[in-house]
């Protein structure tokens, strides 16, 4: 890639300033050349075969090859000099037949393929010459796999036949250097995109948009390569490397070192860009991370009172040793309705795991009185005093105008004069006296709600409560960076569980995924039914088999619906409009299971999953172990 | 269209009760978006609303400017009996006519008609101010629905007659005369 890149800064150049420039250029890289680069061959490929007419057995054995040269990329095709390059060919009908181009039977059309003819048909073409090439890869027995390329002047070159070999090494190499994706309305063509149209508008506008884009690309290459692979790299190559070039300061071992720096984080790049960006729709990708298949997951049934009291040890802690494994029960089975109350309580943080009976008494008593003053502090204000102090009159006016419409249909807050809609009020007052900063923010009090229905207790809610906000604060805090970059995350989830999905979204304005930003805000409190929710909380609340997990079950929606929005083509507000109509119409066990399969379906490739996917479930090289559930949830399967 | 307006003042009821012919006294409150879809006759078209209901609180203002920036028309709605919801609507006015489409049509709606006996804001003002700043008005009532349908008639007649974009990606109010649809048939 080296004397690739010193090629391209090359060329601009000398298009630019043809008459001054040539020579030093020249010098240059006739210096690059001899001193640094030699040609580096990076794909050989031997057992690769002409065939030099269609219905013909005959086939020239060769080598195919992708050479950087200092004046470009090649690929090249030579007849092989190996003499026993013979041939066995799987015919269609399962019978294998050796051809030897030298044997006797063959004779006849080797007379007209003279030597000197076979040596003419070894090729080398700058990859820029190529315009898309045919890429065949039948089943298994069902013949070679084979490409044709053809280039831009409308040249087909002959076809090559891979005897030992997919072509995916081919395609996966010549995608360094090209973006090529298979054209949907053929699928044995791939096309070359054009990269320069795109990649000059996009870098123009990515310099307007972001002028930091460079340093954006190296923290998160993967992210920023979503929107469009080439124009990255072309802007890499035309921007980046000139700039380094240009600088008199730099000394010629430092341009070099730079430019390796950025040829690694380029390398390193497209090792994990396996899948592309599809603006268009039209063409599908040529290569993707294939997951292995979801494994089958059964959940287990809601862990009982009897099961619970077996975690805890005499003075009512729960055993540590056993914690894992309490944590991995809830986990797969949820809860029984009748010990949510104890055990939400210590999944929320209001009782700590080690803490015995008497301990979390003792402490218990503390809060209330804590809470009792908080509760004063605002219940003592007077209308009178309210008038001055307007921060703390719109607070309350927030909170009254949504607890009086939280959760109206459910028994527990039906009514006028519902005695409960009072202690739901009190918990979200004392919750602002307690963070008044954030206040009350639309959403929290659909999380209040069912705590105070499994509680039934003010001052345990409110703690719960305070337990729950701590995990999910982020969600309400006023510049919504973290609802965005949850988003984020949940598009890079989809670009590689389900790419078609990630694909028709880019393509119809909808991968800033806004249509799931109830899911993510209220963690599904608005699309499953009271009790559902509950199930689904407390499944979340145990961190297992990652803080994520809520996102996965994202993705497990949307994955399912994934040819309900294809197949009706729908666009930005058919999507919004059917993932709200999803809601009270999803199975909660079944999205759990699709949910911890995808879980496990990426952890099995976790070693060719981009890193920021590894970090994001906490797997990997990258996953934090010390204090992670996660490495004893690995252990625990 | 799109609707905009302080916390609680009852868009997702006017909506709901347009579209649906609904209305909940305890209509909860809206996270994010929501998206509706209305086909009306008039005399001389087919008119399809395309409505977004959008997040009252402050704390998600900043998500606004998606759903108004491609609409067509809006509705900006108070609370009569709500002075502070006023302001906030006066306000959404101002970022319409500064941000929004320069040809967007907007509509004041005084909600909650039916409580009178709490009203705080006068028709007369709310009147005045939509005339300052050629808005159309109505004091509407999700509950008792008066007004409801008038005032996204009256929007749609203030828009251009014709078809409009071919894709109604935006978010928009489309306008259009389907030639294949008899005239009778789409008011079902």
């Amino acid at each position: 890639m080296l004397p690739y890149m010193a090629y391209r800064y090359v060329k601009n150049k000398r298009e630019n300033n043809q008459r001054n420039m040539e020579e030093n250029l020249d010098s240059m890289v006739s210096n690059l050349t001899r001193s640094m680069v030699p040609d580096q061959c990076v794909l050989r490929i031997p057992g690769v075969a002409a065939k030099l007419i269609d219905e013909s057995e005959e086939y020239v054995p060769g080598v195919l090859s992708i050479v950087e040269k200092s004046i470009g990329v090649f690929i090249e095709w030579s007849p092989s000099e190996d003499s026993d390059a013979s041939w066995v060919i799987a015919s269609d009908d399962g019978n294998t037949e050796t051809y030897n181009p030298r044997s006797p039977s063959h004779s006849a059309s080797l007379e007209k393929t003279s030597s000197e003819d076979i040596a003419k048909l070894a090729f080398s073409l700058d990859v820029n010459d190529l315009s898309s090439y045919k890429n065949i890869e039948p089943k298994k027995g069902k013949g070679l796999p084979s490409i044709r390329l053809i280039c831009k002047d409308g040249t087909s070159y002959v076809p090559l036949y891979f005897r030992n070999t997919s072509t995916s090494a081919f395609n996966d190499v010549l995608q360094r250097y090209l973006t090529l994706r298979r054209s949907n309305r053929e699928a044995n063509l791939i096309v070359v995109y054009d990269q320069k149209a795109e990649a000059l508008a996009k870098s123009v506008s990515m310099l307007d948009e972001n002028g930091d884009i460079l340093s954006r690309f190296m923290q998160n290459p993967y992210m920023t390569a979503m929107t469009g692979f080439s124009k990255i790299t072309s802007f890499v190559q035309d921007q980046v490397i000139p700039t380094v070039l240009d600088n008199d300061a730099v000394s010629s071992e430092e341009k070099i070192r730079l430019m390796r720096e950025l040829r690694l984080a380029n390398d390193k790049f497209e090792e994990q860009m396996r899948v592309h960006s599809d603006a268009a729709g039209e063409f599908e990708v040529v290569t993707q991370l294939e997951l292995p298949p979801r494994p089958d997951i059964y959940r287990e049934s809601s862990v009982t009172q009897q099961m619970w009291d077996a975690f805890k040890l005499p003075n009512g802690s729960i055993d540590p040793v056993k914690l894992h494994h309490l944590k991995m029960n809830v986990f797969r089975g949820g809860l029984n309705a009748e010990i949510r109350r104890e055990a939400w309580k210590l999944l929320l943080g209001y009782r700590k795991w080690d803490e015995s009976d008497a301990e979390f008494e003792k402490r218990k008593q503390k809060l209330s009185v804590e809470y009792e003053n908080m509760k004063r502090q605002w219940s003592s204000i007077t209308d009178d005093q309210e008038k001055r102090f307007s921060k703390y009159s719109k607070r309350k006016s927030l909170v009254e105008k949504d607890v009086a419409r939280t959760d109206r249909t459910v028994p527990f807050f039906q009514g006028d004069d519902n005695e409960n809609l009072k202690l739901l009020h009190n918990v979200l007052m004392t919750y602002v006296m307690y963070n008044f900063d954030l206040g009350y923010v639309q959403g929290m009090s659909d999380f209040a709600s069912p705590l105070l229905f499994v509680m039934k207790d003010e001052v345990d809610t409110f703690w719960c409560f305070v337990g729950l906000m701590n995990i999910t604060h982020r969600n309400f805090e006023k510049d919504q960076a973290y609802i965005k970059q949850q988003m984020n995350q949940l598009r890079d989830l989809v670009m590689i569980v389900n790419p078609r999905l990630a694909n028709y979204l880019e393509s119809h304005q909808s991968d800033d995924m806004y249509f799931c930003f109830r899911w993510v805000l209220v963690w599904f409190k608005r699309e499953f039914s009271f009790l559902d929710t509950c199930k689904l909380w407390e499944v979340l609340w145990t961190g297992q088999p990652c803080a994520s997990f809520l996102l996965l079950i994202c993705v497990a929606i949307l994955d399912s619906q994934t040819n309900v929005i294809i197949d009706n083509k729908f666009g930005l507000t058919e999507i919004l409009k059917h993932v709200n109509d999803l809601s009270m119409h999803l199975n909660v066990e079944e999205i759990l299971t699709a949910a911890e399969a995808i879980f496990h379906q990426l952890s099995a490739s976790q070693n060719k999953l981009p890193i920021h996917i590894c970090q994001y479930l906490n797997i990997g090289e990258t996953a934090v172990t010390p204090t992670s559930p996660n490495r004893s949830f690995e252990e625990n399967l | 269209m799109v609707l905009l307006g302080e916390s609680a003042v009852g868009k997702s009821s006017l909506v709901l009760r347009f579209v649906k012919g609904q209305f909940h006294e305890y209509q909860e409150s809206t996270i994010g978006a929501a998206f509706l879809t209305q086909t009306v006759c008039l005399e001389e078209a087919t008119v399809k609303f395309e409505i977004w209901d959008t997040a009252g609180q402050e704390r998600y203002h900043s998500l606004a400017p998606m759903y108004y920036r491609g609409s067509q028309a809006a509705i900006v709605v108070y609370d009569i009996t709500n002075q502070e919801s006023f302001q906030k609507a006066k306000n959404w006015v101002k970022e319409l006519q500064r941000q929004a489409s320069p040809n967007i049509v907007i509509a004041l709606a005084g909600n909650k008609a039916d409580m009178a006996n709490k009203r705080v804001v006068e028709y007369e003002e709310a009147n005045a101010y939509a005339e300052e700043n050629a808005l159309l008005f109505m004091e509407t009532s999700a509950k008792t629905s008066m007004n409801v349908n008038d005032v996204f008639m009256a929007i749609a007649k203030k828009l251009p007659v014709g078809p409009t974009q071919g894709q109604d990606s935006q978010g928009t109010v489309d306008m259009n005369q389907p030639q294949q649809q008899s005239k009778g048939s789409c008011c079902k």
